[in-house]
């Protein structure tokens, strides 16, 4: 039986260009938006588009330092180049403070009961942004953003964030390294082979927050079967012994075997059965409480579309089984899908044993 | 009204009347109107009756307002349809809108290209092993690519009438589930708008249909989105107030043969209301009304020593030669009236009252109020301010007992017998547009037309396609004779992006809809 889920969008998302032939333009949302549309998932009674908000000055220090605000309110004014993927063009920070905004939205509609589970469907996205810098397409790191408002002001204690995004969320992983209340673990490809090159096994959290954080590279290739052979194994047992009060999504939809720039292979499907995963997962330990916030995903016409859709009819517990993508695309691009199987088994297996050191982390909580 | 000057004419055609009312455009006076029975006449019998005859040639179109469509989605059982549907990768379809349901292979992507085919002989197969009424035809981004409906319609059209077969391209709208509702209404609805066409008989070449929103389509274009013509009557009576009254604010009374209508509208324009069938939402927009069957036509009754209305159409009431006693009976009596024959509404309402041991009096006094309670009802829950305006030929005498038990004000506006008739021949030509260019492939598709045209330009401004959209609406006013009462031109939906491939902008994407906006053209001076 489906339920009706908080989508958070606006259409000033579709306003933010950093330049036009940029992977993270406008596209991105525009051609979903059309394809949720004709789906007719705005009028089915399984989703309430909900406008965002900008987060204020106060919302974005909590994770963002004030000489960085200081400077993305220098660029807002001029232009500039925070990095050679990100440029920051005059007017972009109102496009960033209401996607983290949108966030903070999404995050409020659920903690208050209001809706069971919200997808913020944001733009440009946020786990590459740290304290004092911007990367990787992102200027302020939504998703810390949304955790710390929910900290600050609802109370929550213990935050578990799910990190799907095909590139590591370096920013996130940043931010929260020495802190035990935020659970965050990251599935990415392998950062040999990709962008932000971190996210290595090894890199578990520091101090008391120690096995706090879980990184899980896979090899380019890895699909479906090894994505859930992944959340059986160690996101699930993971978030169930840390017992978060609400799980937070990084819904990267790059995962795709379409995506133009990744080199996994997830299907459509396979996004509904990891977010279907996760929703049960939620409803195990914090009543089912999940939001998602986009962050990259970039197969435009080819992937993003039914990605999306498989993610926000998932959330809505609504009948995925009929989503695929067109068989053209699949003729396309399924040559990126490879099986990585045995790869993926060896590395679950050693982050299992580097854990099981730390697992006294695990019980301090 | 001398010959030569401009008239327009427009009928309404209810349950239990045709009216009639010819307006001189130029100078904005209503020339003639006038009610008849449905009992005794057809609309072209109706329309030969003088003056209206003389005029009816030279009238240029024939205005067609009705609570037939919606009286038959609501009272009659519709034919069964089966619904062929192509609807590509996504959510489970919605396979209960209709009696039927063929899911067929085929899929155009959001950019309107045809990426899996569709086998159009295996549905004209599929069919022929059915027994088919209605065929509602629906592919997912059929109003970006039009052409695997249209291939589905050309097979399905050698087994089924072309009269029993709606396609979903010729609403101009996103999202294909509403598509799909609104086409399998029309499939159902479309021989309601077809006997109408044939008791006009030559006329219909005049014709124009009232749609849900006010604005009037020709025969052509309305056939093809018959149930675009529910909630038109209510639509019409919106327009002839504004004709008669201007952008009042109020709730419009109307009260029917058959049923009694509360319709709020604010400065003019009713407030718009999205109709649903089987749970779905469809692109039907209609006024928002509250509608009760207590109408002229309806029985009365005597429940528990109290005079009742029955909420069904008995036929004629006895003041018109009717066997039954009814409502329009009880309000010649109560209100001492002489509607029609009073005398024969006296005896109908004494004879049913002795045989209850009531007095009559009392008896009509309860139908009455019954009737005025049940709106009072209807008429708190729309809730909107202003006045009560009193519509229909019933309304000048219940709309003011309403008024009293509300405690506001009420108009009877000048012609309010009629005013769904006048509504209807004043009204503007109205039509939604929408054009999907693809720059990349330097083409664009409109709708409802379905046609496609090459332009070669890869990369257009926002003024470029909204000119094309105005111009195909022009174009389609103009192949149609309809050119000079299109109404103000507006966008309803305007969104662009630009095609990136390999590093590199190709095009640009732009989805446009713009309408004719429905209002009344000619102010009725008096």
């Amino acid at each position: 039986m489906a339920v009706k889920i908080a989508l958070v969008y606006d259409e000033k998302y579709l306003e933010h260009e950093q330049d036009p032939t940029h992977p993270e333009r406008k596209e991105r949302l525009a051609y979903t938006m059309a394809y949720l549309v004709e789906e007719g998932v705005l009028s089915m009674g399984i989703v309430d588009v909900v406008k965002p908000r900008p987060a204020t000055r106060e919302e974005v220090l909590r994770v963002h330092t004030k000489e960085y605000l200081e400077y993305l309110e220098y660029l807002n004014r001029v232009g500039g180049v925070i990095d050679l993927d990100t440029p920051a063009p005059k007017g972009f920070l109102s496009y960033a403070l209401l996607a983290a905004g949108g966030a903070i939205v999404a995050g409020e509609l659920v903690v208050k009961g209001m809706y069971p589970r919200a997808f913020a469907m944001i733009r440009p996205p946020g786990h590459h942004a740290k304290p004092g810098e911007g990367a990787g397409f992102c200027y302020l790191n939504n998703i810390a953003i949304l955790t710390e408002h929910l900290r600050a002001k609802y109370g929550i204690k213990k935050v578990a964030i799910l990190d799907w995004d095909a590139h590591f969320g370096d920013g996130t992983y940043d931010i929260y390294e020495e802190d035990p209340h935020v659970l965050y673990i990251s599935i990415h490809q392998d950062p040999y082979t990709l962008y932000p090159g971190r996210g290595f096994i090894h890199e578990i959290g520091r101090g008391d927050a120690m096995g706090t954080k879980v990184c899980i590279p896979v090899p380019p290739g890895t699909g479906d079967e090894e994505y859930a052979y992944v959340f059986d194994e160690l996101v699930a047992p993971i978030v169930e012994m840390f017992k978060p009060e609400i799980i937070l999504v990084s819904a990267g939809q790059d995962c795709h075997f379409s995506d133009p720039i990744t080199w996994l292979g997830v299907t459509a499907q396979g996004y509904a059965k990891l977010m279907s995963k996760t929703v049960e997962l939620a409803k195990k330990v914090c009543g089912g409480k999940v939001v998602a916030v986009l962050e990259g995903g970039y197969g435009v016409e080819a992937g993003l579309p039914y990605t999306n859709l498989a993610v926000i009819a998932t959330l809505a517990e609504a009948n995925t089984s009929t989503i695929r993508e067109p068989r053209i695309v699949v003729e396309r691009y399924w040559w990126k899908r490879r099986k990585t199987m045995p790869q993926v088994i060896k590395t679950v297996e050693k982050i299992k044993d580097l854990l099981s050191k730390c697992i006294g982390v695990f019980r301090k909580m | 009204m001398a010959i030569g000057r401009r008239v327009s004419l427009g009928l309404d055609v209810g349950g239990t009347n045709i009216d009639v009312a010819l307006i001189d455009a130029d100078e904005g006076v209503v020339s003639y109107y006038g009610k008849f029975s449905r009992y005794v006449y057809t609309i072209a019998e109706a329309l030969m009756i003088e003056p209206v005859r003389q005029y009816v040639e030279s009238a240029k179109r024939v205005m067609l307002s009705t609570s037939r469509v919606l009286n038959t989605f609501l009272e009659t059982k519709l034919p069964s349809t089966v619904l062929v549907l192509a609807p590509g990768p996504g959510l489970p379809s919605p396979t209960n809108l209709a009696e039927d349901c063929i899911i067929v292979e085929g899929y155009v992507d959001p950019r309107g290209i045809i990426l899996e085919d569709v086998d159009a002989g295996k549905v004209a197969r599929a069919l022929k092993e059915r027994s088919v009424e209605s065929v509602a035809i629906v592919s997912k981004f059929s109003i970006r690519n039009p052409i695997l409906e249209q291939r589905i319609f050309e097979a399905v059209s050698r087994i089924v009438p072309r009269e029993r077969i709606a396609v979903s391209y010729r609403i101009p709208f996103l999202d294909y589930r509403r598509r799909a509702a609104t086409t399998v209404l029309t499939a159902k609805l479309k021989s309601v708008l077809y006997d109408m066409v044939r008791e006009l008989g030559p006329w219909s070449k005049k014709l124009y249909f009232i749609k849900g929103d006010g604005g009037a389509l020709p025969l052509e274009l309305a056939i093809d989105v018959a149930a675009l013509a529910l909630g038109s009557s209510q639509a019409s009576v919106v327009i002839g107030t504004q004709a008669v009254l201007g952008n009042v604010t109020g709730i419009v009374i109307d009260v029917g043969g058959t049923t009694i209508d509360v319709v709020p509208i604010v400065n003019g324009e009713p407030l718009a209301a999205t109709l649903r069938f089987r749970d779905f939402d469809t692109h039907i927009t209609v006024p928002r009304f509250e509608s009760i069957v207590a109408g002229g036509d309806c029985g009365i009754t005597v429940v528990s020593g109290r005079g009742r209305v029955v909420p069904r159409r008995v036929g004629a009431p006895a003041a018109f030669g009717g066997e039954q006693a009814t409502v329009t009976d009880a309000l010649n009596y109560a209100l001492e009236l002489d509607i029609g024959d009073h005398t024969r509404s006296r005896r109908i309402v004494e004879e049913l009252a002795g045989k209850h041991g009531m007095d009559p009096r009392d008896l009509a006094w309860d139908v009455v109020d019954d009737v005025v309670d049940r709106v009072v009802g209807l008429v708190k829950r729309v809730g909107c301010q202003g006045p009560l305006i009193a519509t229909g030929y019933l309304g000048k005498y219940i709309v003011p007992l309403i008024a009293k038990k509300c405690g506001v004000s009420y108009i009877v506006p000048e012609h309010h017998h009629v005013l769904n008739a006048i509504g209807a021949a004043t009204t503007s030509f109205s039509l939604e547009v929408g054009v999907y260019y693809d720059g990349v492939r330097g083409r664009a598709v409109f709708t409802p037309t379905g046609r496609i045209v090459e332009t070669g330009r890869r990369f257009v401004d926002r003024e470029y396609v909204i000119e094309m959209a105005r111009d195909e609406l022009f174009s389609v006013a103009r192949r149609l004779d309809a050119e000079d009462f299109v109404g103000d031109i507006e966008v309803v939906h305007y969104d662009e992006f630009t095609v990136v491939e390999g590093g590199l902008p190709q095009g640009m994407i732009v989805h446009c809809i713009v309408r004719s906006r429905p209002k009344a053209l000619i102010r009725i001076v008096g």
